[in-house]
């Protein structure tokens, strides 16, 4: 399964709006809502074809997502500096748990 | 020679370190005299059983049919010792191995405490143990010999001497029961006495035949143990080499003085550090490590960005990532925010756009453009078809124009707003609001994600196929 470097896009509890992109991020994508709460970035070629590759993934509403199963199966992990490569389910899992118990610390 | 807290201190850059390191070195030498006196048991007792041996030979002068008899006998002795010798030996190398690891091993449980997990730590440095132990036992020496080779041979040479004191004393026409006495002195370590210098020439056996086994111990644990400290070092990632530190007994010059001059001051680098030039060496090794608090700070650098130090990176992808568990970043709590700053692992929309300007991949002009657009048509908010007034913040802003398809127009946010066309309902009260509206006589489309009390969660420029899509979901709730 090809790895994938990674980076998180995340404004707060406030905002609750979590985007996984691709690094680096291509730079023409599309947005492909797979329902109101999750959408995928899917690459475009300079004539605005997909071209298949996928720039990201956002979650909103992150703090509270738990619809894991609607996620879409990518074949691919994806790493984050200072983390083991993962599965998009797994890697949103940890994140998302670091995220609530921040935000529990926070008050 | 006694080894000085002080070298050990200016070593290892910590004193309580040094402590413990001086401590391990004592326990190994005290385990190596503990070993050495063993082996002295052991040829103790195999010289008592070889004096019963030979006097029940027979009670008479022993004769060469006697020896004929004895000489199986001897060889089953011989065997005998040589399998308690090699135990012993082997026990004495897993004791130097487990002292000269467990020095490093409480220097990295210490240097990395939370960080990385205690006993995933003590796994690593016990597979280092256990790896060192086996590399030596299974290595061939200088000699082309492997240990088991050599007390093997220490054996076949205890069994040679018994059998030419033997010969000699029945040639010589002696009693069973004096000779067994003389064989008995004569094997019986530490006793020099027995035969005169001509004697023991005439014979070719050596003074002491259990010296050659307590020698043959004491180099194989020194030995042990200068290979298991440089591996388990090494399997530090604070090291950076070794002080080579001549012994006491050193009574001539030779490579030993070369490897303590080296460098100026007999410092060798990781990866550099000399095996022991030859046999009976008690020169020691001193490792030097990094000053620790320098390496908490590395080690926090790391933490936050692995590529920014790539030596402890490579540490963990070479030697510990089997055993340690990669640790997530940690979270820097800014005091008394309500709004922790989740900037370990993740950015705000503002940092990635900076960013991406940064990196060349946005022009700052569209930056400015989207900015000023904010300011002059998004700030006091937009009135939404279904009379709804949206509020835009600066946030919101910055998170929709990391959409490349909004960065470009930014003036797509208003339009995409003022197009809306249908609302539906989502899940947990979100609501998703389809737009159409015209530009540059071409018809684009998007949608936004609306929160339960207003406000903006996201919005997107998409195609046709996708906005159909979205109109066969949800409950509509408004439509123009």
């Amino acid at each position: 399964m090809e790895t994938v470097r990674a980076s998180v896009m995340y404004a707060g509890p406030g905002k609750d709006v979590l985007t996984l992109f691709v690094e680096p991020t291509p730079s023409l994508w599309v947005a492909d809502p797979i329902d109101d709460g999750i959408a995928v970035f899917r690459v475009l070629d300079e004539h605005g074809e997909e071209t298949g590759e996928i720039a990201g993934v956002e979650i909103i509403d992150f703090l509270t997502f738990d619809r894991w199963e609607d996620l879409p199966d990518l074949p691919m992990k994806w790493q984050l500096d200072g983390l083991e490569p993962l599965p998009l389910r797994e890697l949103l899992r940890k994140i998302q748990q670091t995220v609530r118990r921040e935000k529990v610390a926070a008050g | 020679m006694p080894l000085k807290k002080g070298d050990w201190v200016r070593g290892t850059g910590d004193e309580s370190y040094a402590e413990y390191m001086l401590r391990a070195r004592r326990r190994f030498e005290q385990g190596q005299v503990g070993t050495v006196r063993q082996v002295r048991q052991i040829y103790r007792r195999a010289a008592e059983t070889v004096r019963e041996d030979i006097r029940q030979a027979t009670p008479g002068t022993l004769r060469y049919g006697h020896l004929k008899a004895l000489a199986k006998v001897l060889e089953q002795r011989a065997r005998s010792l040589t399998s308690e010798l090699l135990e012993a030996t082997q026990a004495g190398i897993h004791l130097a191995s487990r002292e000269a690891v467990s020095g490093p091993e409480e220097l990295v449980v210490r240097l990395v405490e939370g960080t990385f997990d205690r006993a995933e730590v003590r796994r690593l440095f016990a597979a280092v143990n256990e790896r060192a132990v086996l590399a030596f036992l299974a290595r061939t020496g200088p000699d082309g010999l492997k240990l088991s080779d050599r007390v093997w041979r220490v054996g076949e040479r205890y069994r040679n001497a018994i059998v030419r004191v033997l010969e000699d004393g029945i040639a010589r026409g002696e009693d069973a029961r004096k000779l067994a006495v003389e064989v008995q002195r004569y094997l019986q370590p530490g006793v020099w006495t027995v035969h005169k210098l001509e004697t023991r020439r005439r014979l070719g056996v050596s003074a002491d035949v259990s010296y050659e086994a307590m020698r043959l111990v004491r180099t194989e644990m020194n030995n042990a143990f200068h290979e298991a400290t440089i591996l388990a070092n090494r399997a530090s990632p604070s090291y950076l080499g070794i002080y080579w530190r001549l012994s006491g007994e050193h009574p001539f010059p030779d490579v030993c003085d070369d490897y303590a001059r080296h460098n100026g001051d007999g410092f060798w680098p990781r990866g550099q550090e000399p095996v022991r030039p030859h046999p009976q060496c008690f020169c020691y090794i001193l490792p030097r490590h990094e000053r620790p608090e320098e390496f908490a700070e590395r080690l926090r650098q790391w933490l936050r960005d692995p590529q920014s130090q790539p030596h402890i990176e490579n540490w963990y992808n070479s030697t510990a990532r089997v055993f340690l568990k990669r640790p997530y970043p940690t979270f820097l709590a800014g005091s008394g925010s309500r709004l922790l700053n989740v900037q370990m692992f993740a950015e705000p929309p503002k940092e990635r756009i900076e960013r991406l300007v940064a990196a060349g991949k946005i022009p700052q002009e569209a930056i400015n453009r989207a900015e000023a657009l904010w300011h002059s048509r998004l700030r006091e908010g937009v009135f939404l078809p279904n009379g709804e007034r949206l509020q835009i913040t600066l946030l919101d802003l910055y998170h929709a124009i990391v959409d490349p398809m909004i960065w470009r127009r930014p003036e797509r946010i208003e339009s995409l707003l003022l197009g809306i066309f249908e609302i539906r309902e989502g899940e947990h009260g979100r609501r998703v609001a389809l737009s159409r509206w015209k530009e540059d006589e071409q018809e684009r489309v998007g949608y936004a994600i609306l929160g339960e009390e207003g406000g903006l969660r996201t919005l997107h420029v998409v195609d046709e196929k996708r906005i159909r899509r979205e109109m066969r979901r949800g409950q509509v709730l408004w439509r123009r």
